[in-house]
């Protein structure tokens, strides 16, 4: 019997007319590890939630076909009960945490199916171990990272002993390096234990090759479901944003086989050994904003520790460093929205500041108000403003939505109306806080562009993200950041192509830094020659 | 006189806590009046500083014009309690969810009246005060024997200049936000009863 | 701490503040409530300051509306509505009036301070689970939207808006509902796919009580048997008016001692490193 299987499935949400499953039918296996890659709103949330029941009980709407869970029929059992049979993390750590304390998180779902109360803790402890997080057990779930709060809750569904796990985007919101260990926990959960899973993501990188299967879908329907490699082909033609970024380089290139990871791409090349490159420094004339000996207490954190850096005019510079090494507030005080303990902050008063969460930004009740809010605040008068925002509206395709609430719009929409809202103010150095989170490959692309646009209009651009793939791809110039410190201020761009940890998978590979580069190198046939 | 306060004031808690205890038990209600009485706490927090912005009145009030008497008193009360796990717990915590308890209940008895902004902007004002006069309840039932009308008078007047900045903030925030909480608040509730059906045109 | 035992000693406090008039007895009972609470972990000047302030305020007023006592000490000038005569009465019935406010006050916080939220919580929940779950989740909640809201006045000060008044802080009222009613469905989303709703539910027990947690639990049995019998005796009684009466009696001497030395028990169970 399947773990999973949907026949035939169509579904709608309430109120809307598009459906948001239009005739899906697939099968898992005990056992599998199944990835499902696809635009923003091709439906994979949808199609996770209905393996779970939440579509159609939670959700209400419209739905026909058959989904059956071990055997059970979601339409007759609700998820109180299919949560017997399986589990489901989503993508924000902190919108899914139900309990105060870790050990009562662990626990919640066990007291809900009603587990015998003797046996909770220890259950729950065993969890928390499996999922290498036993020294979290005593913390507040408030005070987790995002990675552990990711962690407790891939553990709270293993107490529970589901034998099917489903993951959604658990990674979007984790850094590099706690991406990573994310990922290898759930392979070997995988792996070690049996547990089948199926897991929607948009940053492939290494989840691709380890797949039992890639699924592929598209507005509602499945186009592709098949190994890996034949994957990789089907999507080398239209999709190749959803491919690893190896294999989006060799797809760009032209070439036949497509390599998914580091290691298969350096043997399809030869052996390729990069080795670090020089370090030049180029800074430009006077930074538009530069931030001197930052010192900065943040709560009980020590949030900058003697940054010092400068933002050029023109120029799209990404900001790197691991959760918590001070990126944000570094912008915060470049922004001046913070004040400095010590050190201070030269250069323009006229800085935007688009937060880490694009929900923080929508205040309005439509988005057309939204764009003008910064206008009306800093009393400009009326006439003027309506030409600036319907010009804004213009440049960032929104115009069509003038009217809509801003909760109403895809995510993708509601982060470009961020954008928009502070760009119609003109600043001199805009700043965007993580930008792509949860955002697909195409969508990655264009904000990529649209950072190139405003920087060659002379802006200064920072861009800070986690997203080391997306930094090689938009950004002239790198900080890095780590505890409060910046551990380089501008390095030029081919700096991604040396670290370790801060190198996208394509510089790895290839010694090149963005996709089209390395490309350009394999079509030109010259082995990748080292920057 | 404080002994019989005390046990009066236990009472309207337990006898609140009864009235939610009957309400559904659906992950959305329990949820939606959660993160209400988050919302609402955290902004009293957040605007402790901002001299008497005080948003759980209004918030409060929305929600028992909007879901009802129950959801409006299990917010008020739940936002007293936990805005005070940081602004401090004492004896006046029981007072506070009483006071804001009522502010929900009695918003709940007046769905229609307070959708018109500028009736919403009279009862934050109303409610501006007798908050605050009942929480000088608490220390006026310490004078004992001596607590009469007139003691209670002299507590009263010596929180004069609070209340009336207590009750402008609610204007402020019923006439700013008011009608747009009522809005999202209306549009939500219809979002809680979600109900699937078979899809037309298929077996 | 588990509450069971905190619970005993605290409200035993508590009635014996709220009903007991005897000075010495107050006095005692005041000394005992600050001690039980600096013994707690965590800050407690909020809760200092708060109690003292309150406790100053009605000290101040008894004297000027009350209309007792035989033995004047000041004669203000005539103002309707208060009694400007301050009778030496007047003043020990404020004192003990402000005691009682001190003590109830500083009880309620020992009791916050000391035992842990989390299982006074999971108490609650066996009598009114629906109540103890909606302020466990919005306990949950509370910080994730004090960063929002954090978030959004920072996002609107990076849109031109002030940082104060009342008009800008008004304007970020409705973001914030806006945005916890996206995070509760959020929430429930993720309670149910933990399997929420599914019917009957279980508690997980937690661990059996340690002895600190006992000898806690027998200290609050002994103040509430001590409160009760000073209340149901006479012990707790006194006069303020006309005249003082003499507070010196057998009852409260032996009240306060058996008090202090009830509460450094509780205090000792507190401290006691585990
Ligand atoms: N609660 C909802 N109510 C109405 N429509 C919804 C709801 N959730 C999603 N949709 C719509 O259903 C479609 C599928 O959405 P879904 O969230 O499944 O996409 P997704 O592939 O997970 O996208 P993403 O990668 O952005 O998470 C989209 O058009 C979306 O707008
Ligand atoms: N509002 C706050 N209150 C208290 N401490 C804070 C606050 N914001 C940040 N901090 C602390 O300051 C330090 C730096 O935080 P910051 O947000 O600048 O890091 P970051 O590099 O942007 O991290 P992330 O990648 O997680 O966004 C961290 O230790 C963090 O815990
Ligand atoms: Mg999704
Ligand atoms: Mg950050």
């Amino acid at each position: 019997m399947a773990a999973l299987s949907f026949m035939e499935v169509r579904y709608a949400y309430p109120g809307t007319s598009q459906p948001a499953l239009d005739g899906v039918t697939l099968d898992v296996e005990p056992g599998e590890l199944v990835l499902i890659v696809g635009e923003s709103g091709c439906g994979k949330s949808t199609l996770l939630r209905a393996a779970l029941g939440l579509v159609p009980h939670f959700h209400g709407g419209e739905l026909a076909g058959r989904v059956t869970v071990d055997g059970l029929d979601t339409r007759d059992h609700r998820p109180g009960e299919l949560a017997r049979h399986a589990g489901l993390v989503f993508q924000d750590p902190e919108a899914q945490l139900v309990a105060q304390r870790v050990r009562h998180e662990v626990a919640f779902g066990l007291e809900s199916i009603a587990h015998p109360p003797a046996t909770i803790a220890a259950r729950a402890q065993e969890a928390l171990m499996a999922a290498g997080a036993s020294h979290l057990t005593e913390r507040d779930t408030g005070t987790l990272s995002g990675g552990e709060g990711q962690r407790i809750a891939i553990a709270s569904v293993l107490a529970m002993g589901q034998p099917l796990l489903l993951l959604d985007e658990p990674t979007s919101q984790l850094d590099p390096v706690a991406a990573e260990e994310l990922l290898a926990l759930v392979t070997r959960i995988n792996r070690d234990r049996g547990v089948t899973v199926v897991l929607a993501e948009h940053r492939t990188g290494r989840l691709f090759a380890e797949a039992d299967r890639v699924v592929v879908m598209d507005a509602g329907r499945i186009s592709f479901d098949g190994a890996p490699p034949a994957a990789a082909r089907h999507l080398a033609g239209g999709g190749r944003w959803m491919l690893p970024p190896v294999a989006q380089a060799f797809a760009a290139a032209g070439r036949e086989e497509l390599p998914l990871t580091v290691r298969d791409a350096r043997r399809e090349l030869g052996d390729v050994r990069s080795s670090p490159p020089p370090l030049a420094v180029a800074h430009g004339a006077a930074p538009v904003v530069s931030v001197e000996k930052a010192h900065l207490r943040r709560g009980d954190a020590e949030a900058l520790r003697g940054a010092s850096a400068g933002f050029d005019a023109g120029t799209v510079t990404a900001v790197l460093g691991e959760n918590g090494a001070g990126k944000s507030s570094l912008a915060l005080v470049a922004a001046r929205l913070l004040e400095l303990d010590r050190g201070r902050v030269r250069g323009s008063t006229r800085a935007g500041y688009v937060s880490q969460n694009p929900a923080h930004h929508l205040l309005r009740e439509t988005v057309e108000d939204e764009v003008a809010y910064g206008l009306v605040r800093s009393g400009v008068p009326a006439p003027e403003r309506a030409v600036r925002t319907a010009a804004e509206l213009e440049r960032f395709g929104l115009a069509a939505f003038a009217d809509r609430h801003p909760r109403d719009l895809s995510s993708g929409e509601r982060q470009r109306l961020a954008v928009a809202s502070v760009t119609v103010m003109r600043p001199d150095l805009l700043l965007l806080d993580e930008p792509t989170r949860g955002m697909d490959g195409l969508r990655k692309l264009a904000l990529g562009e649209l950072a190139m646009a405003l920087a060659s209009e002379g802006t200064a651009v920072a861009l800070i993200t986690h997203d080391i793939d997306f930094a090689a791809e938009a950004a002239q110039a790198v900080t890095t950041m780590a505890h409060g410190r910046v551990l380089a201020d501008r390095a030029p761009r081919s700096e991604l192509a040396g670290g370790l940890f801060f190198s996208g998978q394509v510089a790895l590979a290839t010694g090149h830094v963005s996709v089209a580069e390395a490309a350009d190198a394999l079509q030109a046939g010259t082995e990748a020659t080292r920057v | 006189m404080s002994s019989l306060v005390l046990i009066l004031a236990v009472g309207c808690v337990v006898l609140g806590v009864a009235g939610v205890e009957r309400g559904p038990n659906r992950s959305k209600e329990l949820a939606l009046i959660a993160a209400l009485a988050a919302a609402a706490a955290g902004g009293r927090v957040l605007f402790a500083f901002v001299p008497n912005v005080q948003p759980v009145t209004i918030i409060v009030a929305v929600t028992g014009a909007t879901l009802g008497p129950r959801a409006g008193i299990a917010v008020g009360g739940s936002a007293a309690l936990l805005s005070n796990a940081f602004l401090g717990q004492g004896p006046w915590t029981p007072w506070q969810m009483i006071g804001w308890g009522l502010v929900g209940a009695t918003a709940g008895m007046l769905p229609r009246l307070l959708r018109n902004r500028f009736a919403l902007a009279a009862f934050g004002i109303a409610w501006g005060f007798l908050f605050d006069w009942l929480m000088d309840v608490w220390a006026w039932s310490a004078l004992g024997q001596n607590a009469d009308a007139t003691s209670f008078l002299a507590f009263v007047s010596t929180g004069i200049p609070f209340d009336v900045a207590h009750a402008t903030g609610n204007v402020v925030i019923a006439l700013i936000a008011g009608p747009t909480l009522i809005r999202m608040l209306d549009r939500y509730a219809r979002r809680l009863h979600a109900s699937f059906s078979p899809m037309e045109g298929t077996t | 701490m588990k509450p069971l035992g905190v619970m005993l000693v605290c409200s035993a406090l508590l009635v014996a503040a709220v009903a007991v008039d005897n000075p010495i007895l107050l006095g005692s009972i005041a000394v005992c409530a600050l001690a039980l609470l600096l013994a707690g972990p965590g800050s407690k000047r909020a809760y200092l300051v708060f109690a003292g302030t309150s406790a100053l305020l009605v000290f101040l007023i008894n004297p000027f509306v009350s209309v007792q006592g035989l033995t004047p000490i000041w004669n203000g000038p005539h103002i309707p509505l208060l009694d400007t005569e301050i009778t030496q009465e007047e003043l020990a019935f404020g004192a003990s009036a402000a005691l009682r406010i001190f003590a109830s006050a500083l009880t309620v916080a020992a009791f916050v301070r000391i035992a842990d939220g989390d299982l006074v919580l999971n108490g609650v929940s066996r009598v009114a689970p629906r109540s103890a779950m909606i302020v466990a989740l919005a306990a949950r909640l509370l910080p994730t939207l004090e960063r929002d809201a954090a978030g959004i006045a920072l996002a609107a000060r990076a849109r031109g808006a002030t940082a104060s008044g009342r008009r800008s802080a008004a304007d970020l009222v409705s973001p914030l509902v806006s945005l916890s009613l996206e995070r509760s469905l959020g929430l429930a989303e993720a309670m149910e796919a933990r399997g929420y709703g599914g019917g009957r539910r279980t508690r997980e027990p937690g661990p059996p009580a340690d002895g600190p947690e006992r000898v806690m639990t027998a200290s609050g049995v002994a103040l509430c048997l001590l409160t009760a019998w000073l209340l149901l005796f006479g012990g707790a009684n006194y006069v303020f008016y006309d005249l003082l009466g003499d507070p010196v009696t057998a009852a409260a001497i032996g009240g306060s001692a058996a008090f202090a030395a009830l509460t450094a028990v509780a205090i000792g169970a507190v401290r006691w490193p585990r």
